[in-house]
């Protein structure tokens, strides 16, 4: 039987899906004077309020922001860890970074230096960088958290004692937290929320990839998660909220245009197919 | 371009090269296997594997165990060495007890922390699942008062009637005739497609964040053909 129009409909040679889905991607990129109508999440509004309340009534409140993320998620990761870091420096809340990656701490570090030069923020005085730890001890780590901060972690990434610094003046036990951010592709949330929210029931913000994100939706409903960043889009709702548009803004543009041509392409597969069977039942009438 | 020199310097600036050598190599891949893909994945395994080991070495080993032990004099630290090495016992029916002491150790404290871990983290989900069906009274001076009331009532009574659908979809340990009940378990089956298809559409966010994420190094970082 001939290939109709209607069979290669079904089987578009994979490499024109390709082409298609860079062009896609590419003309955001390009025009970048293009407006997108992008509507900030409940999640995402939820984790801005969260940051807004602590700022507004613990100025002196610190927050722990762990990275758990490497170069594999950096299209999602780092745009949400720039747009969190760039609100807390604009409300000037103070914070304390974790790692528990071998490439997390560099990749934090690099956007927390170069945020800090342009917001005036003064190591060991408005942040502090608890270095890295290995993954293995975890469990252990989070829970020397809930009752001795200075004794579990007790030096900062270049070896000084962490107590020796201004932020850490008072800050003894998760009960001095005013809330911890997890930035990760894993589910290493589960051990901040089994370990560590619980205990004095701290606020917890995640920002995990868009792929993680839908497992933990019913820890949103029962309120042990403040607020959530879904993947580029929470931080393309990010920088909406905190007005800085940025690199997830013009990804959230691009992405509305691949899942518009995913949808193109489904139709007319679904067109190809459905022509088809009614040309071979029309065939079977006859 | 306004310094040809100062582009071309900027574009074959080694950092950036290579980066976009990696991306495009590795991209091919969607075209046909082949042999730059290969030599790229290689680089790229090699050089995260080096660098855990470098910084496990340079941020965890070296300033929590070497240095306290070898500057600071704490050489009590060296105790857990034969601990450590304990494990290995496990390699050697001779001294596979030793490796069954720590093992255990370890189990204890895992089970205990797990049991900890899946109290905070289900026993709130479980009360929380239980949801009036009754609004609350008004806020005062709510205008909207009946519509917040009736959409408290309707989003509660959806998500109840969900949740015993699914649960009852996970009957499996006696055969459901009842119609009622089938209705409910195909039902939940219907609502965890929903959940399903979410995923996966989650699941392509991820891909094309990522997708995108390495198209603005190439056209924006590198070539600098696309404006910043």
């Amino acid at each position: 039987m001939d290939r109709t129009i209607w069979h290669k409909m079904q089987s578009i040679d994979s490499r024109y899906i390709y082409a298609a889905l860079i062009v896609a991607i590419l003309i955001p990129l390009f025009c970048s004077k293009l407006v997108y109508l992008n509507i900030p999440s409940k999640p995402s509004i939820d984790f801005y309020n969260t940051i807004e309340h602590i700022a507004s009534t613990e100025p002196n409140g610190l927050v722990i922001v762990d990275g758990q993320w490497s170069s594999s998620s950096r299209g999602e990761n780092k745009w949400q860890t720039q747009a969190i870091v760039t609100h807390l420096m604009m409300r000037h809340v103070h914070f304390a970074t974790l790692s528990f990656d071998t490439q997390n701490h560099t990749l934090t570090n690099e956007i927390v230096t170069a945020l800090a030069a342009k917001y005036h923020y003064v190591y060991g005085v408005d942040y502090i960088d608890w270095g890295y730890r290995p993954f293995q001890a975890f469990t252990a780590m989070l829970k020397g958290l809930d009752t001795d901060i200075p004794g579990t972690v007790v030096h900062d990434s270049s070896g000084k004692p962490i107590s020796s610094f201004p932020i850490m003046k008072g800050v003894r036990d998760i009960k001095d937290i005013s809330a911890i951010i997890e930035i990760s592709p894993t589910s290493s949330i589960d051990g901040w929320l089994g370990l560590v929210q619980g205990v004095n029931n701290t606020p917890l913000l995640y920002a995990p990839t868009a792929i993680s994100a839908p497992k933990y939706y019913t820890y949103l409903d029962s309120g042990q998660i403040s607020g959530m960043l879904i993947g580029v889009k929470g931080a393309g709702d990010y920088e909406s909220l905190i007005h800085q548009p940025s690199f997830g803004t013009r990804a959230t543009g691009a992405l509305s245009f691949v899942y518009a041509l995913i949808i193109l392409l489904v139709v007319i597969g679904n067109i190809g197919h459905l022509k088809l069977r009614a040309m071979a039942r029309t065939e079977t009438e006859k | 371009m306004t310094d040809p020199n100062g582009y071309l310097q900027h574009i074959l600036s080694p950092s950036l090269l290579f980066g976009a050598l990696g991306t495009i190599a590795l991209l091919s891949l969607v075209f046909k296997e082949n042999k730059l893909y290969r030599l790229f994945e290689h680089i790229y395994l090699g050089l995260a594997l080096g660098y855990d080991v470098e910084t496990t070495w340079t941020e965890a080993l070296r300033p929590q165990l070497w240095d306290p032990i070898v500057h600071d004099g704490q050489w009590v630290w060296v105790l857990t060495i034969p601990v450590g090495l304990m494990f290995y016992g496990v390699y050697t029916r001779r001294f596979e007890w030793m490796s069954r002491l720590v093992f255990g150790i370890f189990f204890g404290a895992a089970a205990g922390t797990v049991f900890q871990d899946m109290c905070q983290r289900f026993v709130p989900q479980v009360r929380k699942s239980f949801k009036p069906l009754v609004p609350p009274p008004p806020h005062p001076g709510d205008i909207h008062a009946t519509l917040h009331a009736v959409s408290y009532v309707l989003n509660n009574a959806l998500f109840i009637t969900i949740l015993v659908c699914v649960i009852t979809y996970f009957f499996f340990a006696f055969d459901i005739k009842n119609k009622v009940l089938l209705l409910m378990a195909r039902s939940g089956r219907l609502v965890l497609m929903f959940a399903f298809g979410a995923l996966f559409g989650a699941t392509i966010m991820t891909r094309m964040a990522l997708l995108i994420d390495r198209m603005y190094f190439i056209f924006v970082d590198w070539l600098q053909w696309a404006p910043k």
